[in-house]
């Protein structure tokens, strides 16, 4: 049985591998950008800013329970990330979209990231904390909240996006009663369960491809350079399964 | 200058600090995390909640003041809330009333929003047929037809379906953790542009 020690030193190894892949290609990427992998769905929140801007309704972002403080933390700040252009082009536009959360935390940091987007334009006064709301503490209540939000009117897109399990259905299956369109992600096996069945698959960003958000939306070196240490340790863990399952097969590693 | 480096510089360093309890066998630095970095997040957390909460009461006041239609939802939001809160400042988290709130009203209302989201599921399902007959689709509807049966109808062919069940279990067991894999290795590529500062999530880029 592998001890608790053993165990922290492999996962310190993992992040120096991560480390030193990142800045190596941190350095390459200086240059020249490699070609991004293609997500469509980020493409698409910054087109849906102006489609409902021509038609004077509203966007409903739902960005689920991903704390700050918790394991969902990155999830969330991946999010935002990838909503970033969505929440530029909706301050410039001035038609700013409805942010729903059930988490304190999360409502801070969207509400700041909002915020900065019209302050990047030199038009906070035009900002509305309203724009941002917690609708409830727990993940169940706050889909069914959110989802009612959808039925009052003046929505046509909704966005879910963020850390989500089995009741980001109860938000695509409103915006499908009332015709709007829908897309998003999460990272939970329960949450894609969830939504593969609701949402198209360009529509859909299923799992790791949410971390990409950033480089895909911003194509900052250093996001590209991180996807790129991403796929290394993606492939040192595939040598590490496969490796640990022939030790298996062939006996050597013990009960 | 002071207000852009200053976040960035206090996140970086609690970030890592936090890090290394986790990652490195030293029981001051793991006493570091739990006894004084993670109960500050708390109490910062604990000041998030009550401005979140007041938040939900300012919109649904500004709804219920607003000429607009269906505003039973808003008052029945807000008298809930101050009434909890009345409540739990009264007798505290474990006093009777607010624990019948929590036994009667919260956990059965809960409970029902979740069954109905497998009837939404279900239903979500069935539409994915019928507009969208992908092979992946297709394999969808099949697996969850396949769990529908072998747990509504597991008696009556044990053998068989436990079969079918540990063959559907097996591939799907197999497709999680291949997703949260790569979501783990997603969050630690992220959290490691957070932690060197290349991602600034709480300042200005």
């Amino acid at each position: 049985m592998i001890n608790q020690t053993l165990m922290q030193l492999m996962a310190l190894g993992v992040v120096l591998v991560a480390v030193i892949a990142f800045a190596l290609y941190g350095m390459r990427y200086r240059n020249q950008s490699p070609p991004t992998r293609s997500i469509p769905v980020f493409g698409s929140l910054a087109d849906e800013v102006g489609r409902v801007a021509e038609e004077g309704t509203s966007i409903h972002v739902a960005l689920g329970n991903g704390s700050v403080i918790g394991e969902d933390a990155m999830t969330s700040v991946a999010a935002l990330q990838g909503l970033s252009a969505l929440l530029d082009l909706s301050a410039a536009y001035d038609t700013p979209p409805l942010i729903t959360t059930s988490d304190p935390t999360l409502y801070l940091l969207a509400g700041d990231w909002l915020r900065r987007a019209y302050a990047r334009l030199g038009s906070v006064d035009l900002y509305k904390s309203a724009a941002v709301q917690f609708t409830a503490p727990s993940p169940i209540t706050y889909a069914a909240t959110a989802a009612t939000y959808l039925s009052d009117g003046g929505i046509s897109s909704n966005v879910v996006l963020g850390a989500f399990t089995q009741e980001a259905t109860l938000l695509t299956t409103a915006a499908e009663r009332r015709g709007i369109h829908s897309s998003g992600g999460t990272t939970s096996p329960q949450g894609l369960g969830a939504l593969y069945p609701a949402l198209d698959q360009e529509q859909l960003v299923i799992g790791e491809d949410m971390f990409a958000s950033g480089a895909v939306v911003s194509q900052r070196s250093a996001a590209l350079a991180s996807l790129s240490a991403q796929d290394i340790l993606r492939w040192l863990v595939i040598i590490g399964i496969i490796g640990a399952a022939l030790i298996s097969l062939i006996g050597a590693g013990g009960a | 200058m002071f207000k852009r480096f200053l976040p960035t510089i206090v996140a970086m360093l609690v970030g890592i600090l936090v890090l290394l309890g986790y990652l490195v066998p030293l029981k001051f630095l793991a006493t570091l995390r739990d006894v004084i970095l993670l109960q500050w997040a708390v109490v910062l957390a604990a000041f998030a909640l009550i401005l979140a909460y007041l938040s939900l009461l300012r919109v649904h006041l500004l709804k219920l003041a607003s000429a607009r239609k269906k505003k039973f939802t808003s008052l029945l939001v807000i008298v809930s809330a101050l009434g909890t809160l009345v409540l739990v400042l009264a007798q505290g988290v474990e006093g009777r009333w607010t624990q019948q709130i929590l036994s009667s009203i919260l956990i059965p209302g809960e409970s029902a929003l979740l069954a109905l989201t497998a009837v939404t599921l279900i239903v979500a399902g069935m539409r994915l047929l019928r507009v969208r007959r992908t092979a992946g689709a297709i394999v969808f509807v099949v697996a969850a037809g396949i769990i529908l049966l072998t747990t509504v109808a597991y008696n009556v062919y044990p053998s068989v379906l436990a079969a079918l069940r540990q063959g559907v279990d097996t591939l799907a067991t197999a497709g999680m953790r291949g997703i949260v894999m790569g979501v783990a290795l997603g969050i630690t590529l992220t959290g490691l542009r957070v932690l060197l500062g290349i991602d600034r999530p709480h300042s200005d880029e």
